[in-house]
């Protein structure tokens, strides 16, 4: 059985008023469970009430959608809601600005508290979840608000992997982090996803998306415009142009090889190693450089 | 941001003669127009003022509903208050008693007073608000503080102060459901349990506010004073208040209707 599914979800804006906009427009889809899935799209694309409406948010306006045995329509009501939550942990963009707590302890334990875990059992995930975005211990005593931007970020993520959620949803979280930040916090997504969790990403760098996610999610005013694994995506440079997207830089460099006569192999290459492990072959095999 | 509308009063865009009159003049109507109705003394005058309310809700060109909106909101507290007068006035011929309670009719007269001052105060400043767009609205009261100067009040930094609380309203509602959000997803349920329940759980949601406030006002202040900001200097304005002919032609009405409304009060009636 597939971890989430939408069926015909719509979500309008201030709806039943002469204002209404819709943000999300008979969309279905199926994800599997421990699936990693990017998704793309320009802003206003409708990408966040999506990911809204799966943390049980905003509720759809038509339609209905289900994460494991959880099913919300328009008619969910708050216990739903809450059950919903329990499996899905959402990093807000710029996840920092939710810190509050006294301590850094404190604040990560927050949530699972909030889930009813007993307070030892609480304080244990919490000191999971900050070991695991490798922050020093001596900052769990600390007020959140002392720590430097990164390491605040940092924090607020753990907030959200203490509770040890099934789905987790990531809003640009590399967003103004240092290129080294960035990598280890792929990375450690990335162990997550090895470990069974189900990622959701919403990204605006197709390095990422054709990095880690298996597959990606193209959103276009309200409605999906593709869904399929980086590579057949990234081998369509029509559907790219179309959608407004630009691809990675390998996939380029490829690109623009094949413009000027030369074609390395039908896969695509969608990192810079790849890239250069078949640019390495080909000139291994005999063929020169300019083709 | 629906809630942002409801504070900052609910500006309609709109091109009728009164969108664009001076924001001062209507912002001084407006005033005058809440004075005048204690004038009236008696019913006629009443219903003049009504009929210079349609006037100018007629000439606002927005739909009456929108008008009623501004009464909504209020609708218990002006019902509280015309059922205490209602109760507690007494005078005339009485229709009902009950202990200290009684209905006579100095006390219909008295209610029905007070529910047509709230009805025309609250409409005459929606009018106003749904008009006037809130920066403009705060030109005008820049204007009315201006003489304020010569006793030393700092107008310029006032309206400054002023400009920038309309400016960041709609920027800490978006903050707010933002944090809310990310609040609710750890598990935080906001409308549930008891008072101090919920109030204890403002916390998570208060602290990143005030935080997030202090910062953004930090990082205004840096930029305001890297481009050169001077408190102290004169100001000029990127929009200019012009006297039009039209603004003359309000002014002058706004004289005659008051010039009606006291003649009302020596009619006999």
């Amino acid at each position: 059985m597939s971890a989430i599914e939408f069926l015909n979800v719509n979500y309008a804006y201030q709806a039943d008023t002469p204002m209404a906009t819709l943000a999300v427009k008979d969309f279905s889809l199926k994800l599997e469970s421990g699936s990693f899935t990017a998704i793309v799209g320009h802003t206003g694309s409708g990408k966040s009430t999506l990911m809204a409406m799966l943390d049980g948010l905003l509720v759809p306006t038509h339609g209905s959608l289900r994460v494991g045995e959880v099913t919300i329509d328009s008619h969910a009501d708050k216990k739903t809601l809450a059950k919903l939550r329990k499996g899905v942990g959402y990093v807000f963009q710029f996840p920092e600005s939710q810190l509050f707590a006294e301590t850094v302890l404190k604040d990560v334990m927050f949530g699972p508290l909030n889930m009813g875990v007993s307070l030892e059992q609480a304080k244990e995930q919490a000191l999971t979840a900050l070991r695991s975005l490798k922050l020093p211990e001596d900052i769990n005593d600390r007020s959140p608000f002392e720590l430097s931007g990164g390491q605040m970020r940092r924090v607020a993520i753990a907030g959200v992997l203490a509770m040890h959620p099934r789905v987790l949803i990531l809003d640009e979280p590399t967003a103004g982090l240092d290129p080294q930040a960035s990598e280890d916090l792929l990375n450690l997504v990335n162990q997550l996803h090895q470990k069974g969790t189900t990622i959701l990403m919403i990204t605006h760098q197709m390095e990422q998306a054709a990095r880690y996610a298996d597959h990606v999610l193209v959103m276009k005013q309200g409605q999906r415009t593709a869904f399929m694994t980086p590579h057949e995506l990234f081998g369509k440079p029509d559907l790219l142009k179309e959608a407004g997207i630009l691809p990675p830089a390998s996939v380029d460099f490829a690109n623009q090889l094949v413009v000027h006569g030369l074609k390395l192999t039908d896969e695509v290459p969608l990192t810079i190693e790849q890239l250069a492990d078949q640019l390495a072959d080909h000139l291994k095999q005999g063929g020169r450089a300019n083709g | 941001m629906g809630n942002a509308k409801v504070i900052l009063g609910a500006y309609v865009p709109g091109s009728s003669w009164l969108h664009q009159l001076d924001p001062r003049v209507k912002l001084f109507s407006c005033f005058w127009y809440v004075v005048i109705v204690f004038l009236a003394n008696n019913w006629l005058g009443y219903l003049w003022l009504f009929v210079v309310l349609g006037m100018l809700i007629a000439l606002s060109r927005l739909p009456l509903k929108l008008y009623w909106r501004g009464i909504k909101p209020l609708f218990w507290i002006i019902l509280f208050t015309v059922a205490i007068q209602l109760l507690f006035s007494s005078g005339g011929h009485v229709y009902w008693q009950w202990g200290w309670l009684a209905i006579t009719s100095g006390g219909f007269y008295q209610s029905a007073i007070i529910l047509a001052r709230f009805i025309l105060i609250i409409t005459i400043s929606t009018v106003l608000t749904a008009t006037t767009p809130t920066l403009q609205l705060a030109a005008a009261m820049e204007a009315f503080m201006n003489p304020l100067r010569y006793l030393h009040v700092p107008v310029n930094q006032i309206a400054v102060m002023l400009m920038i609380v309309l400016r960041f309203i709609p920027t800490i509602m978006d903050e707010t459901t933002k944090v809310m959000n990310a609040q609710r997803s750890r598990g935080v349920n906001f409308d549930e349990g008891s008072l101090i329940e919920r109030a204890k759980r403002l916390e998570p949601l208060l602290i990143p506010l005030f935080v997030g406030s202090f910062k953004r006002a930090e990082e205004l202040a840096t930029a305001m004073e890297a481009r050169g900001y001077d408190p102290d200097a004169p100001r000029t304005k990127y929009r200019v208040l012009h006297w039009h002919h039209n603004d003359t032609t309000a002014m002058v009405s706004l004289a005659v209707a008051t010039l009606i409304l006291l003649v009302t009060r020596f009619l006999p009636v």
